[in-house]
């Protein structure tokens, strides 16, 4: 098992990478947005958000669980 | 290292990832029958796609030094056709008995329909009937949790299946649990995109152990990697894990669940320093 300082070593330019990606997709989901005048796809966009709170839970230990229960089919 | 490759689409790649893959490591694959990215119409043609995999498969990966082994079965996509599904079905003993189909597979669900359900149950009874192993594919995306739990409620109806034989394949975190604790033999299918990172597999054999895992990474005709197999051992390498410990996974583990198979003749291996 990794200690905190490997996992952040090791991983940080990849989750820098991840992290700025999202931030450009939410960019250009607002751009495509003004753009054309409305927004669409709003519940698969809300869940994007959703997911955002789900990231920054500290006390969550298992976030990567609960983001895939949030995107699953709940019927 | 020796590696085996239990889930590999082998039909959909070419003699170059059997060239990589054996470069690599990897000394065996099994191949489940797959949908070919349409429905085919006639039963015929899912029976020369039995012969395929069955005959002529084997030879090209002989070709590397590779075995190739095989499932044979209605995969969940083109379950919802039940007339074709059971016509197929009705074909499908007259393979157990050729020597490289190791049993029943992939069946399982994919929008968890009525009609996937029952020719699923139709496959479940055909394995038990002719004692065969037998592999289940879980939903992709959205559908997977609730169509694991299906399959959970499903399998709790046949008393006579024997549960070591069974292998649940395409878990990911929120799935991993309640097969695990039912007892089933499950698999982590790694993906450049969908299902399952190779980070996240080396976290779930952290957080869930190594027992009755099957690590695969598929590779069909999709966007896919057979060389995510190997990835996942360089992570698990560069988190500390021991050799021992990924002989165990990714050469062992299939090893134990597929000599259930007496075809599957490959034998445990030891790291020996």
């Amino acid at each position: 098992m990794q200690t905190s300082q490997q996992v952040i070593d090791t991983y940080f330019l990849d989750m820098r990478h991840n992290l700025l990606e999202l931030c450009a997709f939410f960019d250009r989901y607002d751009v495509a947005v003004k753009r054309s005048g409305q927004p669409t796809n709003i519940e698969r966009y809300r869940m994007l958000t959703d997911a955002l709170s789900i990231v920054a839970d500290k006390d969550n230990p298992n976030r990567a669980e609960t983001l895939l229960n949030l995107l699953s089919d709940q019927t | 290292m020796f590696i085996i490759q239990p889930h590999y689409h082998a039909i959909a790649r070419t003699c170059q990832d059997y060239e990589r893959m054996a470069q690599s490591g990897v000394v065996a694959v099994a191949e489940p029958a797959f949908w070919a990215g349409f429905d085919r119409d006639y039963h015929e043609t899912f029976l020369d796609y039995f012969k395929q995999i069955s005959e002529f498969e084997p030879t090209r990966a002989a070709e590397y030094g590779i075995r190739h082994f095989c499932w044979v079965a209605v995969n969940p996509k083109e379950a919802d056709n039940l007339e074709l599904a059971r016509s197929v079905l009705k074909e499908m003993p007259k393979y157990f008995d050729r020597p490289t189909v190791l049993g029943v597979g992939e069946t399982g669900l994919n929008k968890s329909t009525q009609n996937e359900i029952t020719v699923m149950e139709e496959h479940i009874e055909l394995s038990i009937r002719y004692d065969q192993l037998l592999l289940i594919h879980t939903p992709h995306l959205a559908d997977k949790l609730k169509g694991t739990r299906i399959i959970l409620d499903v399998l709790k109806n046949f008393p006579k299946l024997n549960r070591d034989k069974v292998w649940i394949d395409h878990v990911e975190n929120h799935t991993v649990k309640m097969v695990k604790d039912n007892g089933y033999w499950y698999g982590f299918t790694l993906y450049p995109i969908t299902k399952c990172s190779i980070n996240r597999c080396a976290d779930m054999i952290e957080q869930y152990g190594i027992d009755r895992l099957l690590v695969n990474s598929s590779a069909d005709w999709g966007p896919s990697d057979p060389m995510l197999l190997q990835q996942s051992i360089q992570e698990l390498t560069r988190r500390g894990h021991t050799r021992d410990e990924i002989i165990e996974i990714y050469h062992n583990n299939p090893v134990k669940y597929l000599t259930q198979c007496p075809k599957f003749d490959i034998k445990p291996i030891k790291f020996c320093t």
